[in-house]
């Protein structure tokens, strides 16, 4: 169990690095553009001006940002460890702080979403595995593969169309109270249901094959005993998987609709960025939805061993 | 025999079938767009602007008085080339990889499965807009932030199925035969391990459709004015409130392929092996 501990906090550290590296010089392959941008916002206040090369010079010397990639990796490496992840060109504010300002909108969003795709993705499930192969059965399975096909930015439009701009009934964009999360919610939360319905499903027909139900019904036990006890806790754990990488992806996946509903979470401070070339923030948020990522999937794997004692026993 | 009760298997389930349909239309109007499509789709007429569907023009004009429809025909062809370009070049790449760390196991397999563990645990979407962030939008980029990211899957499944393929008899005989490495992966490994590989290419090819799509709605994909899908409900939502057409259609064929490519995945995963893939 703690080897298995430390083996995870391992490779949590490993992908960090990895993926911050990767950002890094991704972000830095085009040599001398991180000199243009900046000397663009300090001199020109805006990414659509071109600077003169006495600016560009200028940032250069004073910034230090002729010495070698490497080291400046390694001074941003060294700052982030200490929670400085520099300023944003744009605003000037420290980018630790545009991240957090942001992390409500999208924790409030993420959890509404994955809260009801849970209410309707597993009972949905459960329904239809035990009514397999019924008119049931047929009509949630096809509904939630096309709950997967649908682009959700279409969906987010269509959505909009209905309830707000013919109806009346929704705000269309923006953020406060409970009426404006309606709409990314539903959004978000429909293909989620759907992939959870989906999993639910295949998951408990799994559980229905195995012997330990048959032994129960043998033993005579109700069906309702023999499914809530012996079939459901069992099934219920790849869905557990599944709901923490949800959460996951919602955190930080929810780009495009925190876009259309101009949701201010850290979906949109990304897009928003990488359009400014704010370079500071957009390796910040990299590495916060990475961290929160992995945080997620730690935390799954800790819950694991409570539902299920033969994980982690060992 | 195997081939034949897994093709009776897939041509039984009826959404299967409908899908294959559905595809084999959209590859001939992405094929025939010359001939079928009505108008010119750069053609701009300003004074045909913003028109609603009507005989003249089924799904309408845009912001610009060009023909919707024709747009949404090359559109189909804008998005099945890339997205068929996206599947073969990973897929190639990915059972490459997979083959070889699954086929001479060893330091090389364990680096490079821990590498493309970390890579899965990432958020795709988000690397590849920081990959588009960085080396900036169009098509070409497109394809390669997303082909960065999508060989993994298949890298992954070709050395789980090499793994097992490799101690079967049949590559033992090879071997006593003489046969060289390159050629038993070749002929002997590449063809068993395919059946898993076509599946995850038919499933990945919608997820491809959909990333396609929605880097083009961010306005980092395919620039305008190359009709593609997404790039088209970009510019038409500035219009939901009086057009809804232009988003309504778009949209649409989106949804249409991504669920008809869905279907076939799921008809052959399940003729296939039910249980020999979980894929989200």
């Amino acid at each position: 169990m703690f080897f298995n501990f430390v083996k995870r906090l391992g490779i949590f550290c490993l992908v960090l690095i990895i993926s911050t590296t990767l950002v890094f010089f991704m972000l830095h392959s085009l040599p001398g553009e991180k000199a243009v941008v900046m000397a663009k916002y300090i001199f020109l206040g805006s990414v659509e001006l071109n600077p003169s090369n006495e600016e560009i010079q200028l940032v250069k010397d004073k910034f230090d940002l002729d010495r070698s990639l490497i080291s400046q990796y390694i001074s941003w490496a060294g700052a982030a460890l200490h929670g400085d992840l520099g300023r944003s060109y744009k605003s000037n504010d420290p980018v630790s702080q545009e991240i957090l300002i942001r992390l409500p909108a999208t924790i409030t969003l993420a959890f509404v979403s994955v809260l009801m795709s849970l209410f309707i993705g597993i009972p949905l499930g459960i329904l239809a595995a035990v009514k397999q192969n019924s008119i049931t059965d047929y009509i949630c399975s096809s509904t939630a593969v096309l709950g997967i096909s649908m682009p959700n930015f279409w969906l987010a439009l269509l959505l909009m169309l209905v309830f707000s701009l013919k109806l009346n009934l929704t705000p269309t964009i923006g953020y406060g109270g409970l009426s404006h999360l309606i709409l990314p919610a539903v959004t978000l939360g429909t293909a989620s249901s759907a992939v959870i319905m989906r999993l639910t499903r295949s998951s408990m027909l799994e559980v229905m094959r195995q012997d330990y139900i048959r032994a129960a019904r043998g033993k005579g036990l109700s069906r309702k005993s023999i499914f809530i006890t012996h079939a459901l806790r069992n099934a219920l754990i790849p869905v557990i998987t599944i709901i923490g990488l949800e959460f996951g992806h919602l955190l930080g996946g929810t780009v495009i609709i925190e876009t259309i509903f101009a949701w201010p979470g850290i979906g949109r401070l990304l897009i928003d960025s990488i359009s400014a070339r704010d370079i500071p923030v957009i390796q910040g948020c990299v590495l916060f939805i990475t961290l929160m990522y992995m945080l997620l999937n730690f935390a799954i794997d800790a819950v694991y061993p409570l539902i299920d004692p033969r994980i982690g026993g060992n | 025999m195997q081939k034949t009760r897994s093709l009776n298997e897939f041509l039984k389930n009826k959404a299967s079938v409908m899908g294959l349909i559905i595809i084999l239309l959209l590859v001939m109007t992405a094929a025939l767009a010359d001939y079928i499509s009505p108008y010119d789709t750069d053609k701009v007429v300003l004074k045909e602007k913003l028109k609603p569907p009507s005989w003249q023009h089924p799904m309408g004009t845009d912001q610009l008085g060009r023909d919707v429809l024709s747009r949404i025909i090359y559109g189909t062809r804008t998005t099945f080339e890339l997205s068929m370009l996206v599947v073969l070049f990973t897929s190639a790449f990915g059972v490459f990889i997979g083959i070889i760390a699954g086929y001479y196991r060893g330091i090389v397999d364990e680096i490079l499965m821990r590498l493309i563990d970390v890579l899965l645990a990432f958020p795709s979407i988000i690397l590849a807009l920081v990959i588009i962030g960085a080396i900036g939008p169009g098509v070409f980029n497109t394809v390669l932030a997303i082909s960065l990211v999508g060989w993994l899957f298949y890298a992954r499944v070709a050395r789980a199925s090499t793994l097992s393929i490799r101690e079967k008899e049949y590559v033992e005989g090879a071997r006593a035969m003489g046969c060289s490495d390159a050629y038993i992966c070749f002929f002997y490994v590449l063809p068993n391990c395919l059946p898993p590989i076509i599946v995850l290419m038919t499933l990945n090819l919608g997820s491809v459709i959909l990333s396609i799509a929605s880097l083009g709605y961010l306005g980092l994909g395919a620039q305008p004015p190359i009709p593609e899908w997404g790039t088209m409900l970009n510019d038409g939502k500035e219009y939901l409130r009086d057009c809804p057409w232009l988003s309504v259609f778009p949209g649409l064929m989106i949804m249409i392929s991504v669920l008809a490519f869905n279907f076939i995945g799921d008809g052959l995963r399940d003729a296939i092996d039910p249980r020999q893939l979980v894929i989200k």
